[in-house]
């Protein structure tokens, strides 16, 4: 209540500024977990891929370039992307910028459209986990 | 060597479990011999940790292969400069360093303060220790550097270091990191000294408030650095990509930056104590999150090391930070009671506190989007990624008003604004942003860009209320001591450090983001495939393909591309891009004698670029080996196979050093075997200038980059002169001020 025409119980304004602050949190909140869930787009291992993919879907494939797969034809990239358990492998069609470090044997992300079976790597969304970071587990040889 | 950095890597673990008993039963029976002991342990750890790594750093410039380290991250031909910055690019070096930079930080610390701070400095000295304990241990027990070779396994060569981290910057980028990681724990120390002990007056604040400031400098000078390297030699044309360990480095950057700035306000009013001491522990926590996030490999990022088995001591240690913050705020609430409330939201305080919402908001929303491929997969079994894109509705708004409020905070009076003081100090500012925003939207038509445009016209605002500032106090000065204008300036600074190092700070902030808003909205970029003479336009510069270069010496293969822009028919510039090719000493074998010299495995790329205040021409070039050269260098491979086949025939059963010596020496045809390789190197390499085909290319234009590396020096340079100590009259001053008010709050 207002004690007199220029101010305001001091608890009451602490309330009313506790809600404004609330509301705000809960508004970024809200917006966050909105756009993290409706913008997301799977991130999937090459076995995954095979499950899940439908044709012109986009999804992300995470995983190891298989040996001796890489291939380039003119502009075009062909590689194919092995799961973790190197069971599984799609391969994929690329065009767009190659990061230095990319490579048989190393860890690549590339955001992929299902191309009805072939996996085309949307331009320049190709990432490359730096080598020198590959320190291997202990007693295991270094990629 | 490697026994001895072991031993000493047992001693200084063993050292740090002392020094954190001795320093608790110290503060604990009060016996101050205990105390001082444990002190001199964090003296002794420095020592033993610089002997340490002076050990690692001896081996990589003697190429001791023994070293598994070494072996994996260096080589013969690495120069000199670079194998002594090698040690960090391994888990291994990187973990020791830490150790050793926590050390000698923690030393400096406690001995500037050791007449001080009697009942918190204790139990600061244990969390430190703490700490190097912890990370000596995963030295010992999960990634020793000192961890050495079969005799058997030894390589005459090593597998070299990665040429993406053969750049200058990368010398000093993750020292700088640690070093503001390091240092950030000096300051989470003392805050968990203050609450155990209950000693929560503002003399921890000051005597570590300097160390904070370190620590932001450190840490914000090696996120500048990696920015910078990620621009001229990642090779895909940005500075900032919203990388998990990019973002990991950022958090506490962030929440130190709102630190620095509400302690103000604990220091003037004793205002925010709950907020200042958590948002200490915060910073700890997230340097210890970022940490984890490149050694456990739990998330994708071009950084994180790989297949870690680190992850599970992080994970436990942050719970034990964080639960422990926690649980301590909490038992500390009563002393952390506020003595004074905000009296008006137009005035300092409010708009320091604004700004701290605004940055912690900035935090949640980096933290949440890094993290959300773990949210999704704990929730639903698969990661979802959001990616780049998510950040921008987030942290532009988030932005703007951040660098809206680093202009409204200096110049707004504490404790209530008049309309006296808003008009002194405001119209100017205002005014300014008002023009440039008016310019930006009619004459340079940005209206598309309408968040960028702003971004203008606030960033204008700041300069203008900087530039204000700091002439009304040269002004002052000058009409107080007669002396010249910047005689008068240069005192003012000299006289108010901390205050006008903080608006170089603020000056170079809003440049800086003056850049981002420009390049990121304004930028053009095309990746094309273009044959020598052809040509194609990016934003309003045409790009030609002149011809293809080849360079060879005994370090790489260099194929380039030299690129020719202009505008309106207009010489603008000249661009030479290239792709050196390193040795893959690796996979000699699987690639072949001359195969090895042409595997992009191990590249590096040149950019082409040509910077000015208002606009970056940058360019790549994805040069490969031709199908002519594959052809040629299978056809080397052949050749010389055969010959070393036929040389070591010829000395079968001579030991394989003669042998290896053969092969080396032994002339075929007037020519030893390295040398034929080598011309072969060159001719095949000649071959991708002689032979040209279309090659692709990314061409980038983008506006004022080079303002966010200025004002990134100039955030340095602000901070440099906030950090430098003040004039002895200052000092005491300051002092003086410091007594009465710590008085105060006793009484």
């Amino acid at each position: 209540m207002c004690e007199n025409g220029s101010g305001m119980n001091p608890s009451r304004k602490r309330a009313i500024r506790l809600s404004v602050a609330l509301t705000a949190a809960v508004l970024l909140a809200s917006a966050l977990i909105y756009v993290s869930f409706s913008a997301g787009r799977d991130e999937l291992t090459a076995a995954q891929l095979l499950v899940k993919a439908r044709p012109g879907g986009q999804y992300i494939l995470a995983g190891t370039v298989e040996n001796g797969s890489v291939r380039r034809v003119g502009s075009l990239l062909h590689f194919r992307v092995l799961a973790p358990n190197r069971r599984a492998s799609v391969p994929v069609t690329y065009s767009g910028v190659v990061p230095d470090p990319f490579a048989p044997g190393r860890a690549v992300m590339v955001n992929v459209t299902d191309d009805n079976g072939e996996f085309v790597g949307q331009q320049n969304t190709l990432t490359t986990k730096c080598p020198s970071k590959y320190q291997a587990a202990s007693g295991a040889a270094v990629s | 060597m490697a026994a001895l950095g072991h031993a000493i890597l047992i001693i200084a673990f063993l050292l740090c479990l002392y020094g954190a008993g001795a320093s608790i039963y110290g503060v604990r029976t009060g016996a101050n011999d205990w105390i001082v002991s444990g002190r001199r342990s964090v003296y002794t750890l420095a020592v033993l940790m610089v002997i340490a790594f002076a050990l690692v750093e001896d081996a990589f410039i003697a190429n001791n292969f023994h070293f598994r380290i070494v072996a994996s991250s260096s080589a013969t031909t690495i120069p000199l400069y670079y194998r002594m910055a090698a040690p960090w690019s391994s888990q291994q070096g990187s973990l020791l360093l830490w150790v050793t930079l926590l050390s000698f930080w923690s030393s400096i610390v406690l001995f500037l303060t050791r007449r001080r701070m009697r009942e918190i400095a204790p139990y600061a000295t244990a969390t430190l220790l703490g700490f190097a304990a912890f990370f000596d241990g995963l030295a010992i027990f999960y990634s020793n550097p000192f961890s050495q070779l079969p005799a058997g396994q030894v390589p005459v060569q090593g597998n070299g270091l990665d040429p993406l981290l053969m750049h200058p910057t990368m010398m000093i980028h993750p020292p700088m990191l640690y070093t503001g990681y390091t240092l950030m724990a000096v300051p989470f120390a003392f805050a968990v000294g203050a609450l155990i002990s209950g000693r929560l007056n503002s003399e921890w604040i000051r005597d570590t408030r300097r160390f904070a400031l370190a620590a932001w400098l450190a840490l914000g000078t090696g996120i500048m650095l990696g920015m910078l390297w990620s621009y001229t030699e990642l090779g895909w044309g940005g500075y900032w990509g919203w990388d998990a360990v990019e973002n990991a480095a950022l958090l506490p950057w962030l929440t130190m930056t709102a630190f620095i700035h509400s302690i103000q306000i604990q220091e003037k009013r004793g205002m925010l104590k709950v907020w200042n001491v958590s948002l200490v522990l915060l910073s700890g926590v997230l340097t210890i999150f970022g940490t984890f996030l490149v050694r456990s490999g739990v998330l994708d990022s071009i950084h994180a090391f790989g297949a870690s088995t680190l992850g599970v001591p992080f994970v436990i240690l942050l719970a034990v930070m964080f639960f422990g913050s926690i649980g301590l705020v909490l038992w500390r609430r009563d002393s952390l009671r506020t003595e004074h409330r905000i009296d008006a939201l137009l005035s300092r305080e409010a708009a320091f506190l604004l700004q701290n919402v605004v940055l912690v908001a900035l935090v949640f929303v980096i933290f949440w989007i890094t993290v959300f491929p773990l949210i999704s997969q704990a929730l639903t079994g698969t990661k979802v990624s959001v990616g780049p894109p998510a950040f921008a509705p987030f942290v532009v708004p988030l932005g703007l008003a951040l660098v809206l409020l680093t202009g409204v905070g200096p110049m707004i009076s504490w404790r209530r604004a008049t309309v006296a003081n808003l008009r002194k100090n405001f119209v100017f500012p205002v005014s300014v942003g008002m023009i440039v925003l008016v310019l930006c939207l009619s004459v340079l038509n940005t209206g598309g860009h309408l968040l960028a445009t702003l971004m203008f016209g606030f960033g204008a605002f700041v300069i203008a209320g900087v530039v204000q500032e700091f002439h009304r106090g040269a002004s002052v000065r000058r009409t107080l001591t007669h002396r010249s204008y910047p005689a008068s300036m240069y005192g003012l600074v000299r006289r108010n450090r901390r205050r006008y190092g903080g608006y170089l700070v603020h000056l170079g902030f809003a440049a800086a983001m003056i850049g981002v808003a420009a390049s990121s909205a304004f930028e053009h970029s095309n990746t094309v495939t273009l044959a020598p003479g052809q040509s194609t336009v990016v934003g309003h510069y045409r790009f030609s393909y002149v011809r293809p270069t080849e360079s060879v010496s005994s370090e790489k293969v260099v194929l380039g591309a030299l690129i020719n822009v202009t505008q309106n028919g207009r010489h603008v510039t000249t661009l030479r891009t290239e792709r050196g090719i390193y040795p893959n000493t690796a996979d000699a074998a699987g690639d072949g004698i001359v195969g090895q010299y042409f595997d992009t495995a191990n590249a590096d790329t040149t950019v082409g670029l040509d910077t000015g205040p208002l606009k970056n021409i940058w360019s790549v070039v994805q040069s490969e080996p031709t199908t002519r050269m594959v052809t040629l260098i299978n056809s080397g491979n052949r050749l010389l196979f055969k010959a070393e086949a036929t040389i070591l025939a010829r000395t079968r059963g001579e030991s394989a050093a003669a042998q290896d010596y053969a092969v080396n020496h032994d002339p075929i045809d007037g020519l030893t075997l390295p040398q034929i390789r080598n011309i072969a190197v060159a001719g095949i390499a000649r071959q991708y200038v002689t032979h040209p085909i279309p090659v692709q290319f990314l061409l980038i234009v983008s506006p004022m980059v080079m303002w966010l590396w200025l004002g990134g020096a100039m955030m340095v340079l602000g901070a440099v002169i906030s950090l430098w100590p003040a004039p002895l009259a200052a000092r005491r001053r300051e002092l003086a001020l410091y007594r009465s008010r710590l008085a105060r709050e006793l009484a």
